[in-house]
């Protein structure tokens, strides 16, 4: 067989060359402005254009504030990569592994103050484990302006306590298959959170769930609206200061707890006692939000009547 | 523990207030108990539980109301504080919709609170408007009639109140005997409506929304339940999640989020379901699937009368029927409806097995239809003729759009040619009856059929010196400037005409307000006493929660006003016979309570005094509506509503016995309103034709209209909602992407439309909400914006006169 012409196999050396080059130059540079790129799009913009700006908004994890990566310590270059907490830009592929260690870190609920940052407080050997099983009193606590931040950060996709939340990520139009992939379990990583289902799973995701700003149709003007929403609640009612407080929810679609009140949900609405797994055992659900056709006022039998 | 006290004021009550709380809850529950008691006594001092805030202050009250949207019908719980609406929650004890909503019901809470709402009646001068008082704007009204009351007209709404609309049908054919009433319904379901009356003789669905949680197979034609009814779509297939088995059908024109959950998608053209009905028919018969008993004890079979055309056809011979449906073969079905002959072959075949449960869904596809008629009553026919009929599971079920399509409309009936009750102008019995419960003098009720919605507006846009019938028209709860069809010439064409006059009942400005020479603000939902009637029969009650904004105020009340100042004013028709006020309502003592005056509107409830005299209509076409008060307790009750014992009991399925209280026992099933009189239903046939307009070489592509989940009608409440408008901002043309790509079309680009009527510029969306076949295109309705109907055709059903929405040719080209 004739080889094939000089010139041809230059050309695959050379472009072989190219390509070694790109990628050990994209190793240690990284690739900048990657997935997260916000922009006006363009009206001439193709299929897979459009397509590409998939990936734009993602849920942080936690108002910037309190966020976790909040002292720990991480290297000068990789924190800058954090921009605002919406936008999580690309490391670079040599940093990588500092990152990805660095992130572990705080993944460990690095808001409770344990007693020791270090250990892990879901350990069955943990001392705060131990501890809370030991004597009933922990030291878990959350501050108020914790908890007012995960309200008002529940707030901006909600038009009222109780509405369902709009989708602050694009979505597929067609199917709900893709929300089931990754809201069926949920999960949280430093920057952002995947927040798990909080009811039952129902097979319409779009019908109660709709995206909070449509990708394909940007910055229209919209007739103003004075709705003002139910806020939500800062706490349910406890019978004596340090009793189990009610639900000041319904559980009707709000099933899991753990969805909003676990240990991947927003700092300021976590369960205090997150070794406790069977919530209903010591808070009760309201039947008035329950919708439970009870009797406005509590019914007895007539009282016995006792002799002098 | 230290973690936060803090208590929410809206659904916690702190200690210290108990007393306070236990006080004000002994008052609210000896109120209830005094309103339950005058409602059971109906006494005429009914005072309302309306929240007034000061009732309220910082307390969360829950009431039920149904949703104000869609004709599903599901109830909401409705939180109020502080004399507004603050929350909304799925009703979790209304079988509707068990607890469950769709996105536009989360957010109902927020149509009150646009910041345009409409506050002040607004008379137009020149090309800006006046404020002007109530009183200005009623006597506006009442001279305009008093000019010409017969040319005069009404143009209502399936989203009237019952008693809303029973109002406006007894002021204009009780008192002014003029029978230019229509609604919008005209352009959404009268053809279900024709379709029944053909099958069954009476209208309405003999089944329910139970069917759909006992169904094997759910058959969805030209149906998009995903979007447009989600909640009753999410009960279907959240069945799955429970492990349980149910086929899905969609045979439909485009891929929608409805076909990615079905098991076969079968894509048809436009008409193509006429062949497809036929199809299944033939191949019932071809293999001897049909039910052979059920056809012989309750079926007759008919035909369109060329000669004469109506509702009662002509009728031929199962043999007859047997001929005409013999060219429909699998072959032949796939020619004219672009369907696959092997998947027409699995229709056969799944309507030929008994053990199946067959239920069929339909909504505006087969409606806005130019056979619309021809292929409602052919649903039915395939259902009655394979014996898929009568068992849970096994129904033939229409959907409406609107939440009172079925309560208002159909059931008071509205439209041109109808009397409450299902009764008809041109029948004799029907006007004296009507007479009689009006008290009225015999021969008030004008017998000729008035203008049905098309040429209402047609006669409207046309010069009274061209022949031009009608001068002004009252329009109330609807916006025909954006959902008439071939807008150019059915409602742009007013512009100019200065000697006809546009009146406007809104609760903000719309593409039909742009018109309006007087334009009065209205109270909605719950901002107002109410009652609405979905499309599975069910009538629903709520009660006023909040105050109207402004000058806002309840469009019966508006109506009421209008006929009491006619009747001050010398217009005989609004006395009865006895010389009584038409909408007189006495208190218990005897005196009339002065309803006519805002200030004493809500001294009695009118809506309970429309609805029990309304009632008195209702068993004619054994449609029995219980007494208010049962209305008040339920989340709906689906008629006929019979007394049995002292329990009044609601009936889920027609015309078969044990089920339908009217059925005997001793028969299985019962046509008692057969158009034949003989207790049969009639089975159609009806040829394929192609629709009034196709595409050609000028404008080769097919354009269909329709909606998205979240806008409902023609967005007016919706758009106002920020989550659903930034969920959905603007229209957009779906193009195909093989269609786009050989016009240069681009994702996002601007895109020209043009039909023979009008044109419209829109942006592109391709493999987006859904996915049109080559050839044809889609376009929501919803954007006032964009108003699609400049393009669209109004050629009208021969029968229900309803237009088709879904078939313009259009032509396309880059901005």
């Amino acid at each position: 067989m004739p080889s094939a012409p000089n010139s041809k196999s230059r050309l695959v050396t050379l472009s072989a060359y190219l390509i070694i080059a790109t990628a050990i130059v994209g190793y240690f540079v990284g690739i900048q402005s990657p997935m997260n790129h916000v922009e006006k799009p363009q009206a001439s913009e193709t299929l897979l254009q459009s397509a590409s700006r998939f990936s734009r908004r993602i849920e942080t994890a936690e108002p910037v504030k309190g966020s976790p990566l909040q002292g720990i310590s991480l290297s000068k270059d990789t924190t800058s990569n954090v921009v605002d907490g919406d936008i999580v830009n690309a490391a670079s592929y040599s940093e990588m592994a500092s990152v990805i260690a660095s992130r572990r870190q705080p993944s460990k609920i690095a808001h409770i103050v344990s007693p020791a940052n270090e250990v892990d407080p879901f350990a069955v050997d943990s001392v705060i484990v131990k501890q809370a099983l030991s004597t009933s009193s922990t030291n878990v606590s959350i501050s108020l302006e914790q908890k007012r931040e995960a309200i008002e950060q529940r707030k901006r996709n909600r038009a009222f306590n109780g509405a369902p939340p709009t989708i602050t990520h694009p979505i597929d139009q067609m199917t709900s298959d893709a929300c089931v992939a990754c809201h069926a379990v949920g999960a949280k990583t430093a920057n952002f959170r995947i927040p798990r289902m909080s009811h039952p799973y129902y097979t319409n995701c779009t019908q109660c769930h709709v995206a909070s700003e449509m990708e394909e149709f940007p910055s229209k003007l919209f007739r103003e609206n004075s709705f003002v929403g139910l806020p939500a609640p800062e706490g349910g009612p406890r019978a004596y200061p340090s009793a189990p407080p009610q639900m000041p929810h319904a559980t009707w679609m709000r099933s899991e707890c753990l969805s909003c009140h676990g240990p991947s949900s927003l700092i300021g609405i976590q369960s205090t006692h997150p070794w406790r797994s069977n919530c209903l055992q010591c808070h009760t659900p309201s039947s008035t939000l329950e919708q439970t056709r009870l009797e406005s006022e509590p019914q007895f039998v007539e009282a016995i009547p006792l002799g002098q | 523990m230290n973690a936060q006290e803090s208590v929410h004021p809206a659904t916690i009550e702190s200690n210290h207030d108990k007393d306070a709380r236990l006080q004000r809850r002994s008052f609210l529950r000896a109120t209830a108990m005094a309103t339950a008691t005058a409602v059971a006594a109906g006494s005429e001092m009914i005072r309302l539980p309306v929240l007034s805030a000061s009732d309220l202050a910082g307390e969360m009250t829950w009431n039920k109301a149904p949703c104000r949207f869609c004709g599903t019908g599901c109830h909401v719980q409705v939180g109020v504080q502080d004399g507004k609406v603050v929350a909304v929650a799925g009703d979790r004890n209304a079988e509707v919709n068990k607890g469950l909503l769709c996105v536009k019901g989360y957010h109902v809470g927020g149509v009150l609170y646009g910041k345009d709402r409409l506050t002040k009646p607004l008379l137009r001068k020149g090309d800006s408007y006046e404020a002007i008082t109530w009183e200005e704007a009623i006597e506006v009204i009442a001279e305009r009639i008093i000019a010409a009351p017969e040319r005069f007209a009404i143009y209502g709404s399936g989203q009237w109140t019952i008693p809303e609309g029973y109002a406006a049908l007894k002021l204009m054919k009780g008192g002014l005997s003029n029978n230019h009433i229509d609604p919008n319904a005209r352009l959404c379901m009268s053809s279900a409506v024709t379709g029944f009356l053909a099958t069954y003789g009476v209208d309405e669905p003999a089944g329910c929304y139970d069917d759909l949680d006992n169904c094997d197979v759910l058959i969805m034609w030209g149906n998009n339940p995903a979007e447009m009814h989600p909640v009753l779509f999410s009960r279907v297939v959240d069945r799955r999640s429970r492990g349980e088995k149910v086929t899905l059908i969609d045979i439909g024109t485009r891929r929608t989020r409805t076909t990615t959950h079905c098991n076969h998608y079968l894509e048809m053209k436009g008409h193509g379901d006429l062949a497809i009905a036929n199809g299944i028919a033939h191949l019932l018969i071809k293999n001897k699937t049909y039910n052979e008993t059920f056809v012989k004890s309750y079926c007759n079979f008919k035909a369109p009368d060329d000669a004469n055309p109506n509702l009662h056809g002509k009728s031929i011979t199962f043999d007859d029927f047997v001929e005409m449906v013999k060219p429909y073969t699998p072959e032949f079905v796939e020619e004219c409806s672009g369907v696959p002959a092997d998947q027409i072959r699995m229709l056969g075949e799944l309507f030929g097995n008994p053990n199946l449960k067959i239920t069929s869904l339909w909504c505006m596809g087969v409606n806005q239809h130019t056979c619309g008629t021809a292929m409602n009553a052919m649903i039915h026919g395939v259902h009655l003729l394979s014996g898929h009929f009568g068992r849970p599971g096994d129904a033939p079920t229409s959907l409406t759009g609107q939440p009172s399509a079925c309560g208002t409309v159909r059931e008071v009936g509205t439209l041109a040619h109808t009397l409450p009750g299902g009764r008809t102008v041109n029948t004799p019995e029907h006007r004296q009856e009507t007479e009689e419960i009006w008290k009225l003098p015999a021969g008030r009720i004008n017998s000729v059929p008035g203008f049905h919605t098309v040429q209402m507006w047609e006669s409207f846009c046309t010069p009274k010196a061209d022949g031009g019938a009608i001068d002004t028209i009252w329009v109330q709860v609807t916006n025909p400037g954006q959902t008439l069809p071939n807008l150019n010439k059915l409602f742009n064409k007013k512009e100019g005409l200065d000697e006809k006059f546009l009146i406007v009942s809104d609760v903000y400005p719309t593409a039909t307000t742009r018109l309006a020479d007087l334009i009065l603000p209205s109270a909605m939902w719950v901002e107002k006493n109410g009652m609405f009637g979905n499309s599975e029969r069910r009538t629903q009650q709520w009660f006023k929660m909040v105050d109207p904004p402004g000058e806002a105020r309840d469009d019966c009340w508006q109506t009421i006003a209008v006929a009491h100042r006619l009747m001050e004013k010398g217009l005989a028709g609004l006395k009865d016979r006895d010389g009584r006020f038409l909408f007189d309502i006495q208190d218990s003592q005897g005196s009339s309570v002065p309803i006519w005056d805002w200030n004493h509107y809500y001294d009695t409830n009118v809506d309970e005094h429309l609805f029990e005299e309304y009632r008195k209509f209702t068993r004619l076409k054994h449609k029995d509506l219980a007494p208010y008060g049962e209305y008040v307790k339920a989340r709906g009750l689906r008629w006929p509503v019979v007394k049995k014992g002292d329990q009044w009991v609601e009936t889920r399925y027609r015309f078969v016995s044990k089920l339908d209280p009217y059925v005997p026992n001793d028969k299985e099933v019962q046509f008692y309103h057969s158009s034949t009189k003989d207790d049969r239903a009639q089975i159609w046939f009806h040829p394929w034709i192609p629709p009034a307009e196709v595409p050609d070489q000028e404008y080769p592509f097919n354009l269909c209209t329709g909606r998205v989940l979240e806008h409902w009608h023609s967005g007016s409440m919706t758009r106002r909602i920020p989550e659903l408008s930034r969920a959905m901002p603007s229209a957009y043309v779906e193009l195909n992407a093989e269609d786009a790509t050989s016009l240069g079309i681009r994702n996002g680009d601007q895109v020209i439309m043009e039909s023979r009527r009008g044109k419209l510029e829109l942006q592109a969306w391709i493999e987006g909400r859904g996915k049109p076949p080559k050839g044809t295109v889609f376009v929501p309705f919803f954007d006032e914006s964009k108003l699609i109907n400049n393009l669209t055709l109004d050629a009208v059903d021969p029968f229900s006169k309803q237009p088709d929405y879904k078939k313009a040719a259009v032509r396309i080209r880059k901005a």
